[in-house]
């Protein structure tokens, strides 16, 4: 679902931000407890990968975008036309917002992290948290990317998922600045541009109302039965009960139809233990008090 | 909005106020402002106002008391990628006042 990896990709990005003097912390594995920055080479090694990480969070930023802004509607109302001027209307933020995300991914030559990289476990603790990050985001394109995906979120939801865009570009470009002196570091152009049209775009979310129900929607692994022996006591009855669920998801077959027939025996069967009355013979109507005798 | 958490936001929004009025250069109060415009981005159209007759605080304690201010508010329900984002922010205004 969005709501797992959407919540994966901004708590690793806010580990990332939490860490500064960036220079000590590349270079070395979780092992070293030196303070001393390690070679230029090993931080260059270190600064290709990240951005390569990087490049993966940023296609997710820009598809997801370019497939909400269809949904979304801006806040802000726009300002009167002017008569003798055209009547363009300007871009509103999430429009220049999709233009930036576009420039940049354009502009930027940095390949998006292979499969082996996603996959592979870094030893060095900034990289690690940049993996997690990728990873997070190329998950989150099943939920989000495309128009097949957007299509059926509303425009309040689609507004929550610009809104996360937003912060993740934000946090992008805080850690290009504070990233800009590793050995072979390429910064994202128009940065200042793409951080205010990020900011605008929050803006204009925050004076809407956004639903954050979109975190329930998303891909979902599909939910197979309970093999094995019945277990015992309640548990079996939620074993059973489980088991069923699934089999009613699935395409009908004929255990559907015992199944009904085992809701219809059931059924008729309580019916008669809840009027024992009928089944025994007695009257409806209460029997009369007995005389007390006179003394 | 809880009282605690509106209690917590006008802390952060009147130390960085201050910070602001008290900033070295043009450029540096701009960026304080712009940890205010953050903040309420994050808080939509529910930010306390400002008490515009008394003077903020002033002195080196001021910038802890806002970074913990700003802190703070992540146990109110905050988005812990926004928080993080706004002491960043805060912390290159710092960086722009020092110069």
């Amino acid at each position: 679902m969005y709501g797992e990896t959407g919540d994966l990709l901004r708590s690793e990005l806010a580990a990332l931000l939490r860490q500064h003097r960036i220079q000590q912390r590349l270079g070395a594995d979780s092992s070293s407890n030196t303070r001393e920055i390690a070679s230029a080479e090993a931080r260059a090694a270190d600064g290709q990968v990240i951005q390569q990480y990087r490049r993966t969070i940023l296609n997710w930023c820009a598809q997801t975008v370019l497939a909400a802004t269809p949904l979304t509607f801006s806040a802000v109302s726009p300002a009167p036309a002017n008569p003798f001027l055209r009547a363009d209307r300007d871009p509103t933020p999430v429009e220049q917002l999709a233009r930036g995300l576009g420039y940049v991914q354009e502009r930027t030559s940095a390949s998006a992290a292979s499969l082996e990289l996603l996959t592979t476990v870094q030893e060095n603790p900034v990289v690690e948290h940049w993996r997690q990050a990728a990873r997070a985001a190329a998950l989150a394109e099943h939920d989000t990317g495309g128009p097949v995906s957007t299509s059926r979120l509303t425009a309040a939801q689609a507004r929550a998922l610009v809104g996360d865009v937003a912060a993740i570009t934000q946090a992008l470009v805080v850690l290009d600045h504070r990233y800009r002196n590793i050995p072979g570091w390429v910064s994202l152009p128009h940065t200042r541009s793409l951080g205010w049209a990020a900011l605008a775009t929050a803006l204009d979310v925050s004076l809407g109302q956004p639903d954050y129900t979109v975190d329930q929607t998303g891909w979902r692994p599909s939910v197979k039965q309970l093999r094995g022996p019945v277990k015992p006591g309640i548990t079996g009855v939620l074993q059973a009960e489980h088991n069923l669920l699934v089999h009613l998801k699935a395409f009908p077959t004929v255990l559907v139809q015992d199944i009904c027939k085992a809701c219809l025996t059931t059924s008729a069967r309580r019916a008669r233990d809840a009027h024992p009355c009928r089944e025994r013979g007695w009257s409806s109507q209460p029997s009369p008090p007995k005389a007390s005798p006179r003394r | 909005m809880l009282q605690s958490h509106a209690i917590a936001l006008a802390q952060a929004r009147s130390y960085v106020a201050a910070l602001s009025d008290h900033a070295n250069s043009h450029e540096a109060s701009s960026a304080y402002e712009q940890v205010l415009i953050t903040l309420d981005a994050v808080h939509g159209d529910q930010s306390p106002g400002l008490d515009d007759e008394r003077p903020g605080p002033a002195g080196d304690g001021v910038l802890p008391a806002a970074a913990a201010a700003i802190k703070a508010l992540e146990e109110h329900g905050v988005d812990v990628l926004w928080v993080e984002l706004i002491l960043a922010i805060l912390e290159d205004a710092r960086a722009l006042d020092a110069r």
